[in-house]
C-alpha cells in the first residue's frame, strides 16, 4: 500500500522518513477523497488496494475488494496489461451484486520490481454513451425519414470541410458512395453559374444569423452534366464556445420537374393572356371604332352640309366657314384614329406592302441555318422565280414561315435516316401564291390530327400549341388560306396560298 | 325622264340624315331608308333610284345582302357602300358583285358627292341606253319577215342587186323594203342603220360600265 506512493516521495534520511510520512498521509487522504473509483493491481490482475468510489462503483460496501482479481469485474486477461495500453475501451463491467454498467479506465503503472503495479481510474460511462447512442439513433431515424421523403440529406462540418451526403443526394447527382466530399464540391462547386450568388446570400445570411435558416432554389449540375432544379434547406446545428457555426444539416429536395412545370404553365399561362388580351383588345376595337365612327360621319356631314348651305345664302363670313371646316377636319381626324387603334389591335399593327414570298423564304432559312444544321437537316428549295408579290406584312410573313419551318425540323427529331425539307413555291391560276413546307418526319400526332390548327393543341412538350393558330390568323387576315395537304405518304405538308398584290 | 333619285340606306338615325342632307346639296332628290328590306319593297323609289347609298353592316338584311337581292332582279343601279368597319374580305365581295364604290366611315364628303354624282350619270346612261335598247328592239320588231332579210342583207354588206339575188325578187322590190326598214327603224343612212344594229347586239355587254 505505501509502495504505491514510493516514487512520489523517495527521499533518504530520517528527514526523509518523515516526509514520506506526510506523504503517504496526504496520498491516502486524495486516494479516498477523489470521486473517481480508483484500483491498484499487481500485474497477475489481483486488486492490492481501493478507494471508497471503487468499493461503491463495484458493490463492495465498505471494504473487501484486496485480492479479488480484475477478471471478475469486467473482461480483464493476463494480457490486458501487455503493451502497457494508457486506457481500456469502454466495455461491460458488472458489480458484485450482479449490476452490470459500461466502464472504461484510464491506467498508469508503476515499476515494483519483478512486477509491476497498475493503477487504474475507472468511469461508468452507462449514462454517456446511452444519451449519445439515443442521439445517433435519432439523427439515423431523422435522416432515415427524410431520404425516404426523397430528400437528400447533407451533413456539412464547417471546421474540416468535409461534408457528407445521404445516398438519395449521391444518387440525384450521380457520385459514387467512395467518393468523399468537401463543401465546395457542391456549392459553389455543382452551381449553375446563374444561380451560384443567390444561393451563397443565402448560406451566408443564415451563418451570420440574420436568417433562422438557409433556404435556396438552384441548378445542380449532374454528373452527365445536365442541371437540375433543387430546393436546398439547412440551418446550424452546433455552434463552438465563441459562437461560430461547427456543423450545418439540411435537406435537398429535386424540384425539378415541378420547377419546370411551374415555368410551363407560367408561360402558357402568360401566351393564353396575351393572346386572350388580343382577342379582347382587337374586338372592343373594332366594336368601338364602329361605334365612334357613325357618329364622326354624321358630324362630318352636318358640318359640310352647313358649310354649303351658307355658301348658297350668299358669301360666306370666314369667320364662320374656318371654324365649320375644322369641325369637318376634326371629324376625319377623329375616324383616322379611331381606325388606326383597330388595324393595329387587330392585326398587331403589321405594314402591308409588296412582299417576295421566296426572298422571306430565303432570309427565314439563313436565319436558320444554325438549327437546320444542328439537326442535320437537309433543306431543298423548289421555287419559282417569276413568282409574284403578295401584299402582306413583311414580319408577319417571316413569321409564318419560320414557324412552318421550325415545326417541320421538330417533326422530324427522331427520325433516323434522312430529315429533307422541302419548301416549294408556285402561282396558281386562281391569282394566288402558294408556299408549300414539307418535312419527312413522321407525320402529325393523331392527338391534333383532327385539327392542327386549334389553339391548345400541341404534342410537343415545351410548346404551348399556339404557333400553327397564330399563323392560320395571320394568314386569313391577309386573305390567304393555311391547310395541312394529306396527300403525300409520309411526312408532313402544310400549305399557305395569298393573293397576288396589285400592281 | 324624273329627276334622278338617289337613295340613302343606314340604319344610325343621324348618318342617314346627314347623308341624305349632304347629296341633296347636288339637287337631286334623296330617300332616306333605316333598312334594306324598307327600300326592297319600295317599287316606286327602286323604279326612280339613280343611285344607292347603302351601309354595310345592319340589322336585318345587310347592304351585301340586298346587293345580291337587287343584282337577281337584274337592277343596274350603282351602288355606293359606305362602312364603319373596312373589313377586307367584305369589301373584296361588294366589290365582285359590282359595287361602284366602297368608303370607309367616316369620309372626305366631297369624295362621297363626287362619287354620287358620276354614280348618277352613270345610271343615267345605262338607264337612256336601257330605254333605247326596248325602243329600238320594238321597231325591229315591227319589221315584216321580207323586210328583215333585206335588213340582213343590208347589214352584211351586200349591193341591193345581190340581195334581189339572194332573195329571188326586183331590185325594185328590195329598193321599196329597204325604205321602208328605214323608216321603221327611223334612221336617215346605211351608216346609221348599221351603228344601231351593232348597238343593239351588245344589248348586255357594257351594262356596268361607269
Amino acid at each position: 500500500m505505501q509502495d504505491a506512493g514510493a516514487d512520489a516521495c523517495d527521499v533518504a534520511g530520517a528527514d526523509g522518513e518523515r516526509q514520506r510520512h506526510d506523504c503517504e498521509v496526504c496520498y491516502r487522504a486524495v486516494f479516498r477523497a477523489v470521486p473517481e473509483p480508483v484500483l491498484v493491481a499487481d500485474n497477475s490482475g489481483l486488486i492490492v488496494d481501493a478507494n471508497p468510489a471503487a468499493h461503491d462503483l463495484y458493490g463492495f460496501g465498505d471494504g473487501g475488494m484486496q485480492g479479488v482479481s480484475l477478471a471478475e469485474l469486467f473482461a480483464w486477461t493476463p494480457h490486458t496489461f501487455g503493451g502497457r495500453p494508457d486506457r481500456l475501451a469502454a466495455g461491460p463491467h458488472r458489480s458484485r451484486d450482479g449490476r452490470r454498467f459500461i466502464g472504461e479506465a484510464v491506467l498508469s503503472y508503476i515499476e515494483r520490481p519483478p512486477g509491476m503495479l497498475v493503477i487504474l481510474v475507472i468511469r461508468n460511462v452507462t449514462e454517456t454513451l446511452e444519451a449519445q447512442s439515443r442521439l445517433e439513433e435519432a439523427e439515423e431515424r431523422w435522416r432515415f425519414a427524410l431520404d425516404g421523403a426523397g430528400d437528400g440529406v447533407w451533413d456539412w462540418s464547417l471546421e474540416s470541410g468535409e461534408i457528407e451526403v445521404s445516398s438519395s443526394f449521391r444518387a440525384l447527382i450521380g457520385w459514387p458512395d467512395a467518393v468523399r466530399l468537401r463543401r465546395g464540391d457542391i456549392w459553389p462547386g455543382r452551381l449553375h453559374p446563374d444561380d451560384v450568388r443567390g444561393a451563397m446570400a443565402a448560406f451566408a445570411a443564415h451563418l451570420a444569423g440574420a436568417r433562422p435558416i438557409t433556404e435556396a432554389e438552384f441548378r445542380l449540375r449532374l454528373e452527365d452534366a445536365s442541371y437540375r432544379w433543387v430546393a436546398l434547406r439547412g440551418r446550424v446545428m452546433e455552434r463552438d464556445a465563441a459562437g461560430l457555426p461547427r456543423r450545418m444539416i439540411g435537406t435537398v429536395r429535386d424540384v425539378h420537374e415541378r420547377y419546370l412545370g411551374a415555368e410551363r404553365e407560367k408561360h402558357q399561362q402568360q401566351e393564353l393572356e396575351r393572346a386572350a388580351r388580343l382577342i379582347h383588345v382587337g374586338e372592343m376595337a373594332s366594336s368601338l371604332a364602329h361605334e365612334l365612327n357613325q357618329p364622326l360621319t354624321a358630324l362630318r356631314n352636318f358640318s359640310a352640309v352647313a358649310l354649303r348651305r351658307l355658301d348658297e345664302v350668299g358669301p360666306l363670313d370666314e369667320r364662320l366657314r374656318e371654324p365649320l371646316k375644322m369641325i369637318a377636319e376634326q371629324a376625319l381626324r377623329a375616324g383616322a384614329i379611331v381606325n388606326q387603334v383597330r388595324s393595329f389591335a387587330c392585326k398587331g399593327g403589321g405594314q402591308a406592302g409588296a412582299v417576295a414570298l421566296n426572298e422571306v423564304v430565303r432570309g427565314v432559312l439563313r436565319f436558320m441555318e444554325f438549327e437546320t444544321r444542328a439537326h442535320a437537316v437537309q433543306c431543298v428549295l423548289e421555287l419559282d422565280e417569276a413568282l409574284p408579290a403578295v401584299q402582306a406584312d413583311q414580319v408577319q410573313m417571316e413569321q409564318v414561315v419560320s414557324n412552318l419551318i421550325k415545326n417541320g425540323i421538330d417533326a422530324m427529331r427522331s427520325v433516323p435516316s434522312e430529315r429533307v425539307l422541302r419548301i416549294r413555291s408556285r402561282r396558281l391560276p386562281d391569282a394566288t401564291v402558294e408556299v408549300a413546307v414539307s418535312d419527312s418526319g413522321e407525320g402529325l400526332a393523331d392527338a391534333v390530327r383532327a385539327d392542327p390548327f386549334a389553339p391548345f393543341a400541341t404534342t410537343k412538350p415545351d410548346g404551348v400549341g399556339l404557333g400553327l393558330a397564330i399563323c392560320r390568323s395571320i394568314v386569313e387576315n391577309h386573305g390567304g388560306r393555311l391547310w395541312v395537304d394529306s396527300s403525300s405518304a409520309a411526312g408532313t405538308c402544310f400549305c399557305f396560298s395569298l393573293p397576288v398584290a396589285r400592281v | 325622264m324624273n329627276a334622278p333619285l338617289v337613295c340613302v340606306v343606314d340604319d344610325d338615325d343621324a348618318v342617314r340624315l346627314s347623308i341624305g342632307l349632304l347629296v341633296e346639296t347636288l339637287g337631286f332628290p334623296v330617300r332616306c331608308f333605316a333598312g334594306a328590306l324598307d327600300l326592297l319593297a319600295d317599287g316606286e323609289a327602286l323604279e326612280g333610284a339613280h343611285c344607292l347609298v347603302l351601309d354595310v353592316r345592319m340589322p336585318g338584311l345587310s347592304g351585301v345582302g340586298l346587293q345580291e337581292r337587287l343584282g337577281r332582279l337584274g337592277s343596274v343601279i350603282p351602288i355606293i357602300f359606305v362602312s364603319a368597319h373596312g373589313d377586307v374580305p367584305m369589301v373584296a365581295r361588294a366589290m365582285r358583285e359590282g359595287a361602284f364604290d366602297f368608303l370607309q366611315k367616316p369620309f372626305n364628303e366631297q369624295v362621297l358627292l363626287d362619287r354620287v354624282h358620276e354614280a348618277v350619270q352613270v345610271a343615267g346612261r345605262r338607264r337612256a341606253e336601257a330605254a333605247w335598247q326596248q325602243a329600238f328592239r320594238g321597231r325591229l320588231d315591227a319589221l315584216t319577215v321580207r323586210e328583215r332579210e333585206v335588213l340582213d342583207g343590208m347589214t352584211a354588206g351586200r349591193l341591193n342587186k345581190q340581195i334581189a339575188e339572194d332573195l329571188g325578187i326586183s331590185m325594185k322590190t328590195v329598193e321599196q323594203h329597204r325604205a321602208r326598214v328605214m323608216e321603221k327603224l327611223q334612221v336617215e343612212s346605211l351608216a346609221e342603220l348599221v351603228a344601231h344594229v351593232i348597238r343593239a347586239a351588245r344589248t348586255q355587254e357594257g351594262a356596268w360600265g361607269g
